[in-house]
């Protein structure tokens, strides 16, 4: 299958850049699939389960959110977050995901429920990668 | 004499502990600016690239957006990020920072400070503050910025604000730094002009504007970050430069003091002698 470029970049700089098949990914409207020759196509990634396809394997990682950016040269994903399921620590997730259940019982603004319910859907995403991926 | 002679050695003494303090600052000094400035290489990409990607939506959808980050709110005040340090010994990075807070913050404004010295500097001239990120400049903490903007982002769009500008300063080479004043909010699209846009077809999923709600809270967590960075990177820069000059001045003090100790012990043996050959010669 032709192949083409990722780059996923993080605030602690490039997390990888490699040449693949295939990309699955969830953006705010729906789960997508990108392969090579896609048109141009910006859009908002989820929290979410992403793979890719790199040479016949599938390797899979959990995103804390962030922007898919697709031209002729190459795709690029902005993640604030991302981690392999080898990389997330699933003693770390399930403490988070008690936390922010502790908080949504609690919290009386909308602000801090919308902080919880992020925080929790990113945990539970961390673990869900972590079981399946 | 000989009391002179005893308190030009107590000085060198003093002098001496002083430069080994500016000597250790400075050697600390240039390991955690060879730190910062590594961070500063790494977060490039992804500052780089959000700003990009930005400008080249923003670009070719010009007239078509209606984004609420891209119109300023007449009426409400600015907030100020302002960015200092929370340890001292760092030259002139504070006094600065200070100087062009004093010309651009006005009364009714809201300022975020991070670091202490800032907030003793605001407290001294009663201006209140937000104390919530003072220590951002210790932890570098992204889950800290992301906070922030989100709690700035969510102002915005209820038209609390008219402005978000940012103070902070920036590191030209080793040698220079300058503050500066950047406006994040509404996002100034005169900035990006210097990005060609490559690709004029772009599809959003779902549309634009939801594309841009998304982005540039992204945006502006990369931008505040990079210059976070780049402002702990200017201070430890100034505070390596100004402790090797107190070092060095240090070093030229203790020749000075050492020549005035050795002549004053010569005149004391020059006086000693010339008293015991006035008493051999009286007898």
């Amino acid at each position: 299958m032709k192949q083409f470029k990722l780059k996923i970049v993080t605030p602690k700089g490039i997390y990888k850049e490699t040449d693949i098949e295939m990309l699955n990914l969830k953006t705010t409207a729906g789960q997508i699939g990108i392969l090579a020759n896609h048109i141009p196509l910006a859009s908002a990634i989820d929290i979410s389960e992403m793979n890719y396809i790199e040479n016949g394997e599938r390797k899979t990682f959990a995103i804390a959110g962030g922007f898919v950016y697709v031209n002729d040269e190459e795709t690029t994903i902005i993640a604030n977050a991302i981690e392999s399921p080898e990389e997330i620590d699933i003693r770390r997730a399930e403490e988070a995901k008690q936390r922010a259940e502790g908080r949504l019982h609690q919290s009386q603004s909308d602000i801090d429920i919308m902080r919880a319910e992020i925080a929790l859907k990113k945990a539970i995403n961390r673990i869900y990668v972590k079981n399946n991926g | 004499m000989a009391s002179n002679m005893q308190s030009i050695k107590r000085r060198i003494k003093s002098v001496e502990s002083t430069k080994k303090i500016t000597k250790a600052m400075q050697l600390v000094a240039t390991s955690k600016l060879r730190k910062t400035r590594n961070q500063l290489e790494e977060l490039k990409p992804y500052y780089s690239m959000v700003q990009e990607t930005v400008a080249e939506i923003l670009e070719s959808n010009k007239g078509n957006i209606d984004n609420a980050y891209l119109k300023e709110n007449k009426d409400g005040q600015t907030v100020y990020i302002a960015m200092t340090s929370s340890l001292g010994l760092c030259g002139g990075y504070n006094a600065n920072v200070f100087k062009t807070i004093a010309k651009e913050i006005q009364d009714d404004d809201i300022v975020y400070m991070i670091g202490t010295k800032g907030a003793s500097y605001l407290s001294h001239r009663h201006i209140e503050y937000k104390h919530g990120y003072l220590n951002l400049n210790s932890t570098l903490d992204f889950k800290e910025i992301v906070r922030l903007v989100g709690e700035l982002t969510q102002m915005y769009r209820n038209r609390e604000i008219s402005k978000i500008k940012i103070i902070y300063t920036e590191f030209v080479n080793n040698l220079t730094f300058t503050p500066r004043v950047v406006t994040l909010l509404p996002i100034d699209t005169s900035e990006f002009d210097n990005i060609t846009v490559t690709n004029k077809y772009t599809v959003f999923e779902p549309d634009a504007n939801e594309v841009l709600n998304h982005l540039i809270p992204m945006y502006l967590q990369s931008v505040i970050y990079g210059y976070l960075v780049e402002s702990v990177t200017s201070e430890n820069a100034s505070r390596r430069m100004s402790m090797e000059n107190a070092t060095d001045n240090a070093e030229e003090l203790i020749g000075e003091l050492l020549l005035k100790y050795n002549q004053a012990r010569q005149t004391a043996i020059t006086n000693e002698i010339s008293e015991i050959v006035a008493g051999a010669n009286a007898q």
